[in-house]
């Protein structure tokens, strides 16, 4: 089905349906946030009603998130030893291997038989689908890292961790996508890695993307697909079939971790569904977690908490960040979109859309390690991760793209399509309005209620909700505290107490985190496309202190 | 992991479903009581502060596990017996109606000391004394009223001094009275000598009372009231027989008068207010003259302020103003403009400024502005006069106790404390013995009360706030009234 996946370039019908849907994300989010506001004044009985309703729910749904990042965690510490280049191996001789699998007694810690139980579940499922995975030789990956400023340091060290990798590197191509309106230095940093890194891989290129081409926004989107047509050609004249090539669209700053590209191969492999996939990792961001001020520190955390929590729900997890694909898939889905910022999560709602709904994310147990933002001074983190987040946040630009979409696709059923979009929609809502109810909007009515209500029964026991939601927050806060703790790198954790507990400590910036540098750029970035004031894309500033 | 995942979804999705209307419900004051032939019943809640805090509760005779401050719900509708006690202090006790949904608030107990006891500042005797708040200090006049003999106790260190370095020059002299006003340091002393009056001018704030003659500069005629604004150190206004002057202490001159037919007087803003002649009017000293403004003209401002009566304006606020007039009138700038036709003594006001407590002889009222504004009715009532007190016999002075939850008062010869509510039972604690003709003072920010001994004229003090209230409170001096202290 042909379905224009952009806001540009439409008709008439589709521009005024596109604008509807545009409106609708930010009209609800500022209708919840000022309808309260005005109900504590008018009607502070109903408000506090809805408050008590809305602090038990906010409650039960930490305790629900916690409870996942724990179990979530816990898998990614169970498959943090596995040996995927091993279950890769004996994923080419599929009937003899499972037998052996179904033969091994569990052995050893829990967490290694934990890890067995799941492969071997992986491999009865495989078999069960007739489906034969490609041999693990003819498997290739292909990794785009798009850069437009970044210092030859970070795509660096980028390559670098590429060229650690377990999965032999003669089958990596690597392309380095630099936009042609980098500056010269930038542009030569790319070259001088390229050359430096070439016989290590298949291939690694430096892709110069040109720069203000026509129905192209200046997006990374942009940028990557011009490298991964490419590529497309490259692999064309070696006769390397897209079914086999898996697609790796990494940031500048990331660094992937030696067994990546090993477990990315055997979730590609365990798939019937390969070629109708996108594989979403965990995204890390210890590159420099100790050289930025502690806010950035716990609000990244988040990030990795929000990761692997939607790890959890596979059915409705959408790609996120750096994360890889099946390159058949991209080449159908007609690329990243080149005029959306969020090509990221655009990418997956591109080809849910194209394959009529036949399409999901699988999640990784491995993690990338990306770069928290560093501006320089405190001031200016602030501002930049500010930014990065109203970045993130305009993800909403796809919830018009995706209802419009949803509207004109009759092949995808209708159960689906009110699961995803519900679940978007919820997310960018809640997004932007639950950090201001729950520490703004819920003191109103006892900040402002007047005389009659103060003295009602309500009154008091909405204060009291309000102690107990904020003392169980605090238990569910010291759940995150611990599991943070645990995701720090190894090396950190062997460096100091001291700094540990100083982590630790500055989660009780959450509540400042949650208002300023979540909800309130979520609101932003609403605001701007009620408004259709469109946002163009712009590079976090990330650096490396030595 | 999905399935668990839904699993544990479904599970709290529908505890959510089932317990937030419980929790509503509950929040809302209704719980089951199966005991009861409704089953469900709508509860009302028992709200209790008081001072000193952690005072044990117990109610309808039951000791209830939460100490103040603290919110008892769950209370049937109905009278409920109340009483919080705490060791060393009488026992707070009041039958309390609990309404369904709805909640009864004591937010100010104030619990007093069973024994009170008082301590000796100075031996005396003295006649009378006369607080100067933000000076810390009191004046203290000796048995004859004499000037000469009149000394001033300081709060800080309890030195005793004599307010003149040369009494001798005041020989003879008798003081008529000491006017004060509030937040200020200085004071003025009306005296008579033989048939000559004298009046003092006594700078305190320094630690040597400077003292200055200016009965050369009140100008012979009947006597009048005075009042200056505590930040114009050097103007000090007059008010008689309904015309308005100004003295400037500094150029020792007089200027002339500044209004005539004035029905009403007061300062604000570092200026003089005056209601005259149906309009009110604002005079700002200006260098070489005073500048007037009408504010506002009207026939109901005539009608309120008849010729040939008096008042002094006292403004609480930018929209708030009282009028004490000379036979005890009391009227405010609010609806319904008169409170009281005769007989009011005095005033107190609260620190925010909009509860104020005046007396009569026999009764303590109490005005809430605060109040007013929150009923929306198609006529405007204003505040209404709540008689606290009515059985008195000789109410002398009635202060502000505790930001305006409690009243002090000196009712014949015993000072005593009382709740500024209307409630059915609740008594007056009696504190101390006060000497009868002699004034009393208190200081909200220490909570001390100053009085004299009865029997041996004695400077005695009370602490009536538990320490814990203190530590909340600021140091700036309370809002006593500016007013006269006669011996």
């Amino acid at each position: 089905m042909t379905f224009l996946f952009s806001k540009e370039n439409l008709a008439a019908s589709d521009r005024r349906l596109q604008r509807l849907f545009e409106i609708i994300p930010g009209a609800v989010s500022w209708t919840i946030l000022l309808g309260l506001a005005a109900l504590t004044v008018t009607r502070p009985i109903l408000a506090s009603v809805l408050i008590i309703a809305f602090l038990f729910y906010w409650v039960l749904r930490l305790f629900y998130q916690t409870i996942l990042l724990m179990f979530s965690y816990g898998r990614l510490t169970v498959e943090s030893q596995t040996d995927w280049q091993e279950r890769i191996s004996g994923l080419d001789r599929l009937e003899t291997y499972l037998k052996r699998v179904r033969s091994q007694r569990s052995f050893g810690p829990p967490a290694r038989r934990l890890s067995h139980w799941f492969h071997r579940k992986d491999l009865e499922a495989l078999a069960a689908s007739g489906s034969k995975p490609p041999l693990s030789s003819d498997i290739f990956h292909l990794v785009i890292i798009p850069a437009v400023k970044e210092s030859r340091e970070i795509v660096e060290a980028n390559v670098q961790s590429i060229a650690k990798s377990k999965f032999p590197q003669k089958r990596i191509l690597v392309l380095i996508a630099c936009e042609a309106r980098a500056e010269e230095k930038v542009r030569e940093g790319c070259s001088g890695i390229a050359a430096k890194y070439r016989e290590q891989f298949l291939d690694c290129e430096v892709v110069e993307h040109p720069d203000a081409v026509e129905g192209e926004a200046r997006v990374k989107g942009a940028n990557a697909t011009y490298a991964a047509r490419h590529a497309a050609r490259f692999f064309e004249e070696r006769g390397i079939p897209f079914e086999n090539i898996l697609v790796s669209c990494f940031d500048a700053d990331t660094q992937a971790s030696p067994d990546y590209f090993s477990c990315l191969t055997y979730s590609f492999m365990c798939r019937p569904d390969r070629t109708r996939c996108s594989f979403q990792p965990i995204p890390v961001y210890h590159n420099n977690i100790w050289k930025v001020p502690g806010f950035a520190r716990v609000i990244e955390t988040g990030s990795s908490f929000f990761q692997l929590i939607e790890a959890t729900n596979p059915e409705k997890l959408v790609t996120f960040s750096s994360h890889s694909m099946s390159f058949k898939a991209l080449v159908e889905a007609g690329y990243w979109p080149v005029d959306m910022i969020s090509d990221d999560s655009a990418i997956f709602w591109k080809a849910y859309l194209h394959f009529d709904g036949k399409y999901c994310v699988v999640p990784l147990y491995a993690t990338l390690s990306m770069d928290v933002v560093d501006a320089g001074s405190w001031v200016r983190t602030v501002l930049s991760i500010y930014k990065q987040k109203r970045r993130w946040a305009w993800g909403v630009e796809n919830f018009p793209i995706v209802a419009r979409g949803f509207l004109t696709h009759g092949n995808i059923p209708w159960k689906d399509k009110v699961r995803h979009l519900s679940k978007m929609f919820e997310g960018h809502v809640t997004w932007a309005t639950l950090p201001f109810l729950l520490m703004v909007a819920s003191w109103l009515p006892l900040i402002f209620s007047g005389r009659e209500f103060s003295s009602t029964v309500l009154y008091f026991n909405a204060r009291r909700v309000m102690e107990i939601t904020y003392t169980l927050s605090g238990f569910a806060l010291l759940g995150s505290i611990f599991v943070s703790q645990c995701l720090l790198p190894r090396s950190y954790i062997r460096y100091s107490l001291v700094r540990r507990t100083i982590h630790a400590l500055e989660w009780l910036l959450v509540p400042f985190i949650l208002v300023f540098l979540s909800a309130a750029p979520a609101l932003d970035a609403q605001t701007r496309l009620l408004f259709g004031r469109y946002m163009e894309f712009r590079v976090s500033e990330k650096r490396r202190k030595s | 992991m999905i399935n668990f995942r839904k699993c544990l979804f479904y599970t709290i999705t529908l505890f959510y479903a089932v317990m937030c209307p419980v929790l509503i419900l509950y929040a809302l004051g209704y719980i089951f009581a199966p005991h009861i032939d409704e089953g469900l019943v709508k509860t009302g809640l028992i709200h209790l502060e008081s001072l000193p805090s952690k005072a044990v509760i117990r109610i309808d005779h039951r000791l209830q596990p939460d100490r103040t401050p603290a919110t008892l719900s769950d209370l049937l509708p109905g009278f409920h017996e109340v009483e919080v006690s705490s060791p060393g202090y009488r026992p707070w006790s009041q039958r309390v109606e609990v309404f369904p949904g709805k909640a009864s608030i004591y937010d100010q107990i104030l619990l007093v000391t069973s024994d009170t006891p008082s301590r000796v500042l100075a031996p005396g005797p003295f006649k009378n004394i006369v607080a100067v708040p933000a000076a810390k200090l009191l004046i203290l006049l000796g048995g004859g009223s004499k000037l000469s003999e009149a000394a001033v106790f300081d709060l800080k260190d309890h030195g005793l001094v004599p307010l003149f370095s040369d009494p001798s020059a005041w020989a003879g002299a008798e003081v008529e009275g000491i006017d004060t006003v509030t937040s200020s340091s200085s004071v003025l002393i009306r005296a008579r000598r033989g048939s000559g009056k004298i009046y003092l001018w006594c700078d305190l704030s320094k630690k040597r009372p400077e003292v200055r003659d200016i009965s050369v500069l009140v100008s012979a005629g009947p006597p009048g009231d005075f009042d200056w604004d505590p930040r114009e150190h050097d103007l000090l206004y007059t008010y008689r027989q309904g015309e308005v002057s100004a003295i400037h202490l500094r150029e020792a001159s007089v200027r002339p008068v500044i209004a005539r037919n004035v029905s009403a007087f007061g300062l604000w803003e570092r200026g003089a207010l005056t209601v005259q002649s149906g309009a009110v009017v604002r005079y700002e000293p200006g260098r070489k003259k005073f500048q007037g403004e009408v504010l506002e003209t009207g026939e109901a401002i005539a009608a309120l302020f008849p010729e040939g009566k008096t008042y002094r304006m006292r403004v609480l606020g930018d929209d708030l103003a009282l009028f004490l007039g000379a036979q005890g009138e009391l009227m405010a700038n609010r609806l319904p403009y008169r409170f009281a036709d005769h007989g009011v003594l005095g005033v107190d006001i609260t620190g925010h400024g909009e509860k104020v407590v005046f007396w009569t002889r026999e009764r303590i009222g109490v005005l809430d502005f605060s109040k007013a504004r929150t009923r929306k009715r198609f006529f405007e009532t204003g505040p209404r006069v709540e008689w606290i007190f009515e059985a008195g016999k000789q109410i002398r002075r009635v202060f502000w106790v505790n930001e305006g939850s409690h009243v002090l008062y000196d009712d014949e010869g015993a000072l005593w404390l009382r709740e500024a509510v209307q409630t059915a039972g609740a008594a007056a604690e009696r504190l101390a013995s006060v000497k009868a003709d002699a004034s009393v003072a208190y200081m909200e920010e220490t909570g001390d009360i100053f009085f004299l001994h009865p029997k041996t004229g004695a400077l005695e003090t009370l602490g009536l706030l538990p320490k814990e209230k203190l530590l909340g409170l600021s140091l700036a001096p309370s809002g006593d009234v500016p007013g006269r202290e006669t011996p």
